[in-house]
């Protein structure tokens, strides 16, 4: 029997800084040659020995087979070791896991992504896609927020998503300190739906964000008249194991590791103890 | 059908214990402090064969409190070591509701990403059930029919009788355990006897669910906001009891510890309890399930409805143990029994609303 448990050595090939406390990470694996099969959307358990594993979004683009990027915010103990690591250091490495967003069903469709904070991290494999197969998708539209300017991940790749024909980009955050230029908008993430020019009836809402952001945006949409069934987020909850054994991450009778992280509304609309609730 | 199984006659038990113990570590349930636990026994052991008798399940002889997953080297790359598993195990004295807990684990360690620990364990232990001739007061497996009586899923199968006891074999590798044993087939009054033994315990059963099993998901669902979860889960302690010594809960936690020696350390499995408030917490404090009647209602409906939903068998086999080891008292709620009993939340669920009247729902806030 297979042991699933088992963690993978991959070696860190490059380090971006993205914010003060964010960085994206570029991973190799060391002996496996098959890169990472995966579905953008879908996670990896990432593990520091002597620290343990946590869940992390991959970042990159699926059709990058032989690299994978992970994008991880500073947080608490073992993000804290993971930051600290340099170039040419070894992590452990389980996964694809999860359902990633439904690239299927996207196809030809328009895609309205949006996020807020760090929940842009599982969507960027999906913009990445999109960009390198423009025929097989139609518009997309990127609304991102976030608290301020310096808060904002993935920076240096605006000016490539920018450049592709028929994506747009549109930015905002809570806050503008003084003294800093910002030409974007400035408020919540929903403000910018007034931008979207792509017809509702042919398309797909992708969000990740806070729960509480999530929740906001998708009555907006709905107002919009996206159907609901059109819209999908990506959850977040605690996890160990990944495989939907350690039963840290259910939401009501769902694993978020194996039945999620991304969900579409109705699925997580039926579900207790999340603000998406419609019991709520 | 019944005619089928090879049911042989025991005078004692000890000399089943002593055939088992030549090719298996044995555990059986035996006195420890006042209660009852499973420990590695010998022939000379005296067996507690009563109803779910002990304390902590079998569970914890498959699934065990801490297990390690795999050793580490600390340094330079990645170096991990798994552990050997091919102990062969027997456990004496299952009752037939653990047996059928153990059902509903098998399905949560198996499916797509099989848990080979708890397979490697689970395919090298004997079940040596015992049917249950009493049903404790706290039980209500007749309710599940996950009890007092085993119709399958043993290796094999004792049941007490007044002159000794018939031991039916399930499977080949119980066949290999009496075939040296060579003992009597039991005779028409022995088998009329144990039927008249469990007839007798399903009889006495008083417990019983008050809503049928095929009905608890619609129950549910329609009481999820229900006020009775308000005064239940503000008197729970959220110790966790019910959960560690339920024999269906397997949520666990993964920690690493390091050795003295600090070059090398183990990943570990610990058993955990989503009634423990850091159960769900992730970084900067933020909580999924900070609220007590969050995690109350995630334990009773996981186990009463959404372990169906998810695996296809409940989550609850009746056998009480949650009852007993709740320390909430009863006078807390003016209860008969304690807060954990399933029994009687949904009792309470079922009161009409006037009851709770002033009763105040809390609203959900962000984690």
């Amino acid at each position: 029997m297979k042991n699933p448990y088992i963690a993978h050595p991959a070696i860190i090939t490059n380090i971006r800084q993205e914010t003060a406390e964010t960085k994206t990470y570029t991973l190799e694996f060391t002996k496996q040659k098959r890169g990472l099969v995966f579905i953008p959307g879908q996670f990896n358990m990432i593990s520091l020995l002597g620290f343990g594993e946590g869940p992390f979004s991959i970042t990159s683009s699926p059709l990058r087979k032989e690299i994978f990027e992970h994008t991880i915010r500073l947080v608490g103990s073992l993000t804290g070791q993971i930051n600290r690591l340099n170039v040419g250091d070894i992590v452990g490495i389980r996964g694809p896991y999860g359902s990633g967003w439904p690239v299927g069903l996207a196809k030809n469709k328009d895609l309205l992504i949006i996020a807020g904070g760090v929940g842009l991290a599982p969507l960027r494999g999906l913009i990445d896609m999109a960009i390198e197969q423009r025929n097989g998708f139609g518009e997309v539209e990127i609304m991102y927020g976030s608290r301020k300017p310096e808060n904002l991940i993935f920076t240096s790749d605006y000016d490539n998503w920018r450049s592709a024909p028929n994506i747009r980009l549109f930015l905002t955050v809570d806050e503008v300190p003084k003294g800093i230029e910002w030409p974007y908008g400035q408020g919540v993430v929903t403000n910018l739906l007034k931008f979207s020019k792509i017809n509702p009836a042919n398309a797909l809402a992708f969000i990740c964000g806070p729960e509480i952001m999530m929740r906001f945006i998708v009555r907006s949409l709905l107002i919009r008249e996206f159907a609901e069934k059109n819209i999908f987020v990506s959850m977040e909850r605690r996890m160990e194991c990944g495989m939907a054994k350690c039963g840290r991450c259910m939401i009501g009778p769902k694993y978020v590791c194996t039945d999620g992280p991304v969900f579409s509304y109705p699925e997580v609309k039926a579900l207790p103890h999340n603000l998406l609730a419609a019991s709520l | 059908m019944k005619s089928k199984i090879k049911a042989l006659k025991l005078e004692n038990l000890n000399i089943l214990i002593e055939a088992v113990s030549q090719k298996y570590r044995a555990y059986g349930p035996v006195a420890k402090d006042g209660e009852h636990a499973f420990k590695v026994i010998d022939p000379e052991s005296k067996l507690y064969l009563g109803c779910a008798a002990t304390m902590l399940p079998a569970k914890y002889i498959l699934q065990p409190v801490w297990q390690d997953l795999y050793s580490f080297k600390l340094g330079n790359g990645f170096q991990i070591e798994e552990p050997r598993l091919d102990e062969k195990l027997a456990v004496f004295g299952i009752s037939p509701c653990d047996v059928n807990a153990l059902l509903a684990l098998d399905r949560v360690f198996g499916g797509k990403f099989a848990d080979p620990y708890y397979w490697k364990r689970r395919e090298n232990t004997l079940i040596v059930a015992a049917n249950c001739t009493e049903v404790s007061k706290e039980s209500f497996c007749t309710s599940w029919d996950t009890g007092p009586e085993l119709y399958s899923n043993y290796d094999l199968l004792i049941t007490e009788l007044s002159d000794g006891y018939i031991l039916e074999v399930g499977s080949a590798k119980g066949e290999n355990v009496v075939a040296q044993l060579s003992l009597a087939e039991a005779t028409q009054d022995d088998l009329n006897e144990k039927t008249a033994r469990l007839d007798s315990a399903r009889a006495n059963t008083e417990k019983k669910l008050p809503v049928a099993p095929d009905n608890l998901h619609q129950f549910f669902r329609e009481r999820f906001n229900h006020p009775a979860w308000v005064p239940n889960s503000d008197a729970c302690f959220s110790c966790g009891n019910c959960t560690i010594v339920c024999p269906t809960c397997y949520c666990f936690d993964i920690r690493d510890e390091i050795m003295p020696s600090r070059n090398a350390g183990v990943r570990r499995s610990e058993w955990d309890s989503c009634q423990l408030l850091e159960f769900a917490e992730v970084g900067f404090r933020a909580n999924f399930r900070r609220p007590r009647i969050d995690r109350f209602k995630h334990r009773t409906i996981h186990k009463l409805s959404w372990m169906k939903q998810q695996y296809g068998l409940t989550g609850c086999v009746g056998c009480g143990r949650c009852v007993r080891w709740c320390p909430s008292w009863p006078e807390r709620r003016g209860r008969v029994t304690s807060l954990a009993d399933p029994v009687e939340i949904i009792a309470d669920l079922m009161e009409p609303l006037e009851k709770y009247k002033g009763v105040e729902i809390p609203v959900r806030e962000a984690a």
